[in-house]
């Protein structure tokens, strides 16, 4: 029922609502997006709002707050872009977003970070083990993607157990490469590579075989009507204004 | 078999029987004396066993808390060594509350029944403890390997499964534990009392058969002596021919078969005189063999004669007085006399003697120590056959012991035993003489009914000893206040009753009352703690106030409860109008079902702000009462009113119509989304009108969705939860937006409100306003906070008075705030000049 209401309902009202409080525009989009690519996201929404007499509106967090958030009617969105596919599979069971409308665009890589000025080096992944890494942070295996990346890649090679009690989480990406870029020179993140600062550099590039794929998922929030705005930008970021978008930001754009 | 006895020898007669019973009596004695003392410190262990478990099951409870405000810590604790850290904080407070886990139940011996119904919870106690530990080990263990998610999820259901359970066990142990007490000490006492019972019963039965078994064989001795002596005087006086017939073989029977044939020689011959002169002989052993009973008796004997005159006595009376024969010989045995025992017993006591020979009976005698005792007495006299006086024996036992015992009991059923005072049922028998004995004087008295102020406090806080130690301090301090013959009782708990007698007028009461505050008012000190306490007092008046002790003492207990609404701390004369003050609550009534035609009743609005940049979502609206004659009156006194005489439908009803319209009135001049909030009581929750109403008043004001939002507390939905499910589905249905109230005061669980279609939690203004002082009831505010954002539900701090809480919460992300940090409840007109500003005025520092 409630998922109904949200259907049909929430767009109307917010678009009633809207013409009330902003009388100059013409339409508002929300977009709910996965924290690693909201820099990159915002930057496509730049360009098409140059083109287009629209807001768009951006809630950056990690992806599973976002669907959860969704689903208990707490967030109203247009469009979700999710870090893994986990999470996009949570929305199209509790039947928010329609399966064949999900796209997956984009691709990212994990690297091991340190603060830019840090002078550590790591000449094999097995040196997370040694006394030269005192902290490894990674993001929180239950709602960021890229900390349930982490993690498997520590337990596919084995070493999980061992460095566990090193281990600090944090919610979202751009918390960890904060917190990362402030840290000492003992301090270490595995983190997306195209999230890497001018305040950090790679020491390690984590091998993509230990842990499934990663890909980032794209979806219309309800069934929107072909011609709205919403599906007008949909196109848009995932044809190739989009694309371009996110190769120049480091993006795997190849699947 | 009395037959073969009587031919036994008289120092056999005397001494089997008497040997026999006096063992059988002693052993009896000392095996029941010796029950008695088990009970008694049978008793003893029952209240320092109970006091020990008390304590264990309260540290458990607090405990448990701790537990879950740790495992709640260690879910939101991102790094590791913290997490380990709070680990071992995990394991040490899993293994004190175990070690405090009530352990096999020693019953006392005599309590046949051990409660098995209480070792039942015990062990359920147990299980579910380490159930729950079991349960939550596994949620830490997730936590540890960082699956925070998983953790959430499995913790928030153990808790709901287990907590409840633990805490509703936990409380029926510690009621179970105090009616174990009041069972053991009632079975401890009736043994106790049936044992002391049975020890006397023993005693005096034993006493009574020897000297029943002394006096059968004295009397048959000295009957058949006179006898004897009657036939001889006949004999000396040459009359042979009187027939004398003794058919025992005893020394008595021997003597007078020796006598007989004596009498056959005198008749025959004075030749034979030597024969008879060898039986006068052996007269004079029985004689001696009776004088050795006499003296080797277990019984104090006396032996006086014919004119009162000590004659004898024997060692046993020497050892129970410490007289020995040849201090008192001669005198007379008044002088053992202890001037306790009244002249009507002594008087009762000669007329028996002289009416049926024999008196037994109490006395209170003196020693020679000088120390008075109670004491048993059987006198015999001793008649010849003429009916004169030949001597007096009288045999003593002392009875200190029982009269002690008996005087112990008098006092536990008459006197409270903590302190001393008379009981209530004492108090009613004194009262009761007082009343007498003052309509026949023409006087008065005064009741004075005192009650502790805060001492439910000071015994929650402090421990029911200190709580104990300051009755019995309140009590002494009582006693030095009125004369010796007023009376002055505990009747319960915290509550004394002073009544002062045969007063003339009651000009003096007032000032005594003074006193009594005054003194009562002086600080305490117990165990080293130093704390006032004050009373408040009730006074009501014989004849004036009722004639009967119920009257008087309902009457007091009016005014004192007077007078602990004038502020206590002070006393109250009972007045007719205190009466009617009962009446008044009828009259509020009434009232409160005009008020609504009347118009009296008004909205106030609070502003919701967002946590980030403070500015209004929405306003609760709450309900006032502008009583005409009182003033304004707020929800906490009507509402519980008006639920009890069904008011509250309309009254609910007339709310929510209100809000709404006003709501309507706002959207006309604000462009900024606006909800508006109001409370729901139980009662209304169940209603079948509810959701026709909410309806209709939507439609009538154009509320859209999520602009009406209704909140209920948690406990509104537990009375009858699928009902309450399906009316908050309906509601949910119309798109009106639904929050929890109060939330963390009840024991529901996120698990349970996972299934109501809710929107919002309220943070209960206790939790918030603990914030800075209680680090428990930050972390479980923290911990709800993280929780319920994982269910998506929004959050509502209530009750923010302090920028150090808005800062917290901030930093834990509650969504929205509500306090008197941002604005106190304001009329319609205010709350719309908040609207028009947009943000909440930060009334901060300067409005505390």
């Amino acid at each position: 029922m409630r998922s109904l209401v949200s259907q049909v309902c929430l767009p109307v009202l917010a678009l009633v609502t809207l013409a009330s409080t902003y009388p100059g525009n013409a339409a508002e989009i929300t977009l709910a997006v996965a924290n690693s690519t909201c820099g990159t996201v915002q930057a496509v929404g730049a360009r098409y709002v140059e083109t287009h007499d629209i807001k768009i509106n951006y809630l950056c967090k990690s992806s599973g707050l976002l669907a959860k958030g969704i689903r208990g009617g707490a967030i109203q969105a247009d469009i979700y872009i999710s870090a893994s596919q986990r999470w996009m599979e949570y929305m199209v069971k509790g039947g928010l977003v329609a399966a064949d409308k999900v796209v997956s665009p984009w691709g990212n890589r994990l690297v091991v970070g340190a603060p830019a000025g840090s002078p550590l080096k790591l000449e094999a992944w097995n040196d997370l083990t040694t006394d030269k890494v005192k902290t490894i942070l990674i993001g929180d295996p239950g709602t960021a993607p890229f900390g349930r990346y982490a993690k498997q890649a520590l337990q596919r090679t084995g070493i999980w157990e061992q460095i566990k009690q090193k281990i600090t989480t944090t919610r979202h990406i751009t918390l960890l490469a904060d917190r990362l870029a402030q840290s000492d020179n003992r301090t270490v993140g595995i983190l997306f590579s195209t999230n890497l600062s001018d305040r950090l550099r790679s020491i390690y590039p984590v091998d993509p075989t230990w842990h499934p794929e990663i890909r980032y998922y794209m979806a219309p929030l309800g069934a929107p009507e072909a011609g709205t705005e919403a599906s007008r930008f949909f196109e848009f970021i995932n044809g190739d204004p989009g694309r371009e978008a996110f190769q120049s930001a480091g993006f795997d754009v190849s699947g | 078999m009395l037959q073969r006895l009587r031919n036994c020898s008289l120092y056999r007669q005397l001494i089997i029987p008497m040997f026999g019973i006096g063992l059988f009596s002693l052993l009896g004695t000392v095996y029941f004396s010796n029950i008695l003392k088990e009970s008694v410190a049978a008793l003893d262990t029952v209240y320092v066993d109970g006091d020990i478990r008390l304590h264990n099951l309260e540290q458990i409870e607090k405990q448990v808390t701790f537990y879950r405000a740790l495992s709640l810590r260690h879910l939101t604790t991102e790094s590791f060594s913290s997490m380990e850290e709070i680990n071992q904080q995990l394991q040490q407070t899993r293994r004190k509350i175990l070690d405090a886990l009530p352990g096999a139940r020693t019953a006392p011996a005599v309590t046949e029944q051990p409660l098995p119904e209480s070792d039942e919870y015990t062990h359920d106690l147990a299980a579910a403890l380490r159930s729950y530990f079991g349960e939550t080990g596994v949620a830490i263990k997730l936590s540890a390997e960082f699956e925070k998610e998983a953790a959430f999820i499995l913790l928030s259901r153990v808790e709901s499964k287990y907590v409840p359970r633990i805490m509703e066990i936990t409380s029926q142990l510690i009621r179970h534990e105090f009616e174990d007490i009041a069972v053991s000490r009632q079975v401890l006492m009736s043994v106790a009392t049936q044992n002391l019972y049975i020890t006397i019963a023993i005693g005096i039965s034993g006493g009574g058969l020897l000297l029943l078994i002394a006096f059968a064989v004295i009397r048959g001795v000295t009957r058949r002596l006179s006898r004897l002596l009657t036939w001889s005087q006949a004999i000396s006086e040459g009359n042979y021919s009187v027939p004398l017939t003794q058919d025992s073989s005893d020394e008595v029977g021997q003597l007078t078969q020796a006598m007989m044939e004596m009498a056959d020689s005198v008749s025959d011959a004075h030749g034979k005189l030597e024969t008879a002169k060898k039986n006068a002989e052996s007269i004079a052993e029985a004689l001696q063999i009776y004088a050795n009973a006499f003296e080797n008796s277990g019984e104090a004997i006396l032996i006086t004669d014919r004119n009162n005159h000590i004659i004898n006595v024997n060692t046993a009376f020497t050892r129970q007085t410490g007289y020995e024969l040849a201090e008192i010989a001669g005198r007379n045995p008044r002088i053992l006399s202890g001037g306790n025992t009244t002249t009507g017993t002594y008087r009762e006591m000669w007329q028996a003697l002289e009416k049926n020979s024999f008196w037994q009976g109490e006395l209170w005698d003196k020693k020679k120590s000088g120390e008075l005792y109670p004491k048993w007495a059987a006198i015999s006299v001793i008649r010849d056959p003429h009916g004169e006086v030949l001597f007096h024996i009288a045999s003593f036992t002392d009875i200190s012991d029982r009269k002690a015992a008996e005087a112990r009991i008098e006092h536990l059923a008459h006197y409270d035993m903590l302190t001393g005072l008379l009981n209530r049922f004492s108090l009613e028998s004194r009262m009761e003489q007082a009343i007498l004995a003052a309509k026949r004087d023409n006087q008065q008295l005064a009741v004075l009914f005192v009650d502790l102020d805060r001492f439910k406090y000071i015994n929650d806080s402090m421990g029911h000893q200190v709580g104990d130690q300051l009755l019995i301090e309140v009590a002494s301090r009582l006693k030095e206040c009125v004369r010796e013959s007023d009376i002055v009782a505990r009747i319960g708990g915290d509550e004394f009753v002073l009544v002062l007698t045969g007063l003339k007028d009651t000009n003096r009461v007032p000032t005594l009352a003074g006193n009594i505050i005054d003194r009562i008012s002086q600080p305490y000190t117990v165990n080293d703690n130093v704390f006032d306490s004050s009373p408040s007092i009730g006074i009501s008046i014989y004849p004036d106030d009722g004639d009967n002790i119920d009257e008087l003492l309902k009457n007091s207990d009016i005014a004192m409860y007077h007078a602990k609404n004038q502020g206590r701390r002070n006393f109250q004369f009972f007045t007719e109008h205190l009466l009617v003050a009962s009446e008044e609550r009828l009259d509020f009534e009434h009232q409160l079902r005009s008020a609504l035609e009347l118009d009296q009743f008004e909205l106030y609005y609070q502003a919701q702000v967002h946590t980030q940049g403070n500015h209004i979502y929405g306003m609760e609206a709450l309900i006032r009462w502008n009583h005409p004659v009182r003033g304004f009156i707020g929800p906490d006194r009507f509402i519980p009113i008006a639920e009890e005489i069904d008011v509250i439908q309309q009254l609910g009803a007339w709310v929510i119509d209100e809000a709404c319209r006003q709501l309507a009135i706002w959207k006309q001049t604000t462009t900024n989304p606006l909800q508006i909030s109001v409370n729901l009581s139980a009662k209304q929750l169940h209603s079948d009108t509810l959701i026709e109403t909410v309806r209709e008043v939507m439609e009538q004001h154009r509320i859209r969705e999520g602009e009406l939002e209704l909140e209920i507390t948690e406990t509104a939905t537990m009375s009858d939860p699928e009902l309450a499910v399906r009316q908050l589905n309906r509601l949910n249905q119309l798109g009106v937006s639904l929050a929890i109230d109060d939330f963390g005061t009840g024991y529901s669980s996120l698990a349970y409100l996972k299934k109501l279609p809710i929107n919002t939690l309220k943070l209960d203004r206790a939790f918030v306003g603990d914030i800075e002082n209680d680090r428990n009831d930050a972390e479980i505010c923290m911990a709800t906070i993280a929780l319920a954002h994982n269910l998506g539900l929004k959050v509502v701090a209530e009750g923010v008075e302090t920028t150090a809480q808005r800062d917290f919460l901030a930093e834990h992300r509650c969504d929205y705030l509500q306090g008197y940090l941002f604005s106190k409840p304001v009329p319609p007109e205010a709350a719309g000049a908040l609207l028009e500003a947009r943000h909440a005025p930060r009334e901060t520092e300067t409005c505390r």
